[in-house]
């Protein structure tokens, strides 16, 4: 079957093929009061 | 929601927009280089129906960079309309690092103080794709992001009082620990984009699906074929066509992530810079001996 555009994309990508079990949480920005900071 | 371009104030229906979002108790973001503020007639009219928040995206700190940058000559215009957005609506600032800047980030956060803006956001210039080829031209090489950073980093710090945050685009793993390590400490990091949280969707001007901004040439589903209201959206995201999509993307960029204890929070960086660099000659994983270690070192 053909490819799509997308698929090519992704074949692009030398990432492995393995999948974490949980998502990334990453690192939010926590504003700082202006008075205090 | 966010409004991102190309430059959405260019786009027709905005204050529209922006009056359907108040009626209905929508916040919108709007990301802008902040030249259509320098513009009277549309300055009067935007501050009729302004969007929630504005983030600004600064291009240039001088006139013959701008001319370099975006090859236009309006910068008198374009520092108007910064000053206003960030002195009468309060607007965020943020610089994307590429070559442009390799050696004038400085120049260009002072510029941002300049104007009024009490911090700055850095992000990291991605891959972009022409043709379905990938294209790093605009993006600065790692290993020279991560020394010019570090050089940089006391400056942008003291210019801004501390109120400089980056998007961590890299692995954590790219940078010296103790640098990772005083940047959260001092909350000056954002890291894992919506992407990879899964916490976002995109859609281009027609209505279309995008996984990332920059991968404009790339929807994976279409309004009105694939999806034409909010269930059959929803519908459409857990087809086993999109999610397989979205798990490629969320792969480990290298096996050793799996042994990372800061995967979780450093998310592997930019996935389409892979489409550049091997992960398995950049990534090292960080484990807690290694941890203490360094940062026993630093201390």
């Amino acid at each position: 079957m053909r490819r799509t555009r997308i698929e090519n994309f992704l074949r692009l990508l030398n990432l492995s093929d393995a999948r974490p079990e949980q998502l990334p949480k990453g690192l939010q920005y926590v504003p700082k009061c202006k008075i205090c900071h | 929601m966010l409004l991102i371009g190309g430059e959405p104030t260019l786009w027709a229906p905005l204050l529209r927009f922006n009056e359907f979002c108040v009626k209905e108790g929508l916040e919108s973001i709007l990301i802008t280089n902040g030249s259509s503020f320098g513009n009277e007639r549309f300055w009067e009219r935007y501050r009729q129906c302004p969007n929630t928040k504005i983030a600004l995206s600064l291009k240039a700190s001088t006139a013959s960079q701008l001319r370099e940058v975006a090859g236009v000559s309006n910068f008198r215009l374009i520092k108007r309309g910064i000053v206003r957005a960030i002195t009468e609506i309060g607007a965020q600032v943020s610089i994307t690092y590429n070559t442009f800047y390799i050696d004038n980030l400085v120049d260009m956060v002072q510029f941002a103080v300049d104007c009024g803006a009490a911090s700055v956001k850095i992000d990291f210039c991605s891959v972009v794709f022409n043709h379905d080829r990938p294209d790093s031209t605009y993006m600065v090489p790692p290993d020279k992001l991560v020394k010019n950073i570090l050089r940089d980093y006391p400056k942008l710090e003291s210019l801004t009082n501390g109120h400089i945050v980056f998007e961590m685009m890299l692995p954590f793993c790219l940078w010296p620990l103790e640098f990772i390590q005083e940047l959260k400490q001092k909350n000056q990091l954002l890291s894992v984009c919506h992407l990879l949280k899964r916490q976002g969707i995109i859609f281009d001007e027609e209505g279309n699906l995008i996984m990332c901004n920059a991968l404009f040439d790339y929807p994976i589903a279409r309004y009105r074929e694939d999806f034409d209201d909010g269930q059959s959206l929803l519908a459409c995201l857990n087809t086993p066509k999109i999610r397989k999509f979205y798990d490629r993307m969320g792969c480990y960029p290298s096996v050793k992530c799996k042994d990372c204890d800061w995967y979780s929070e450093c998310g592997g960086g930019c996935p389409l810079r892979w489409s550049v660099y091997k992960p398995e000659e950049l990534i090292r994983p960080i484990k807690k001996a290694t941890r203490r270690k360094e940062v026993k070192d630093y201390a």
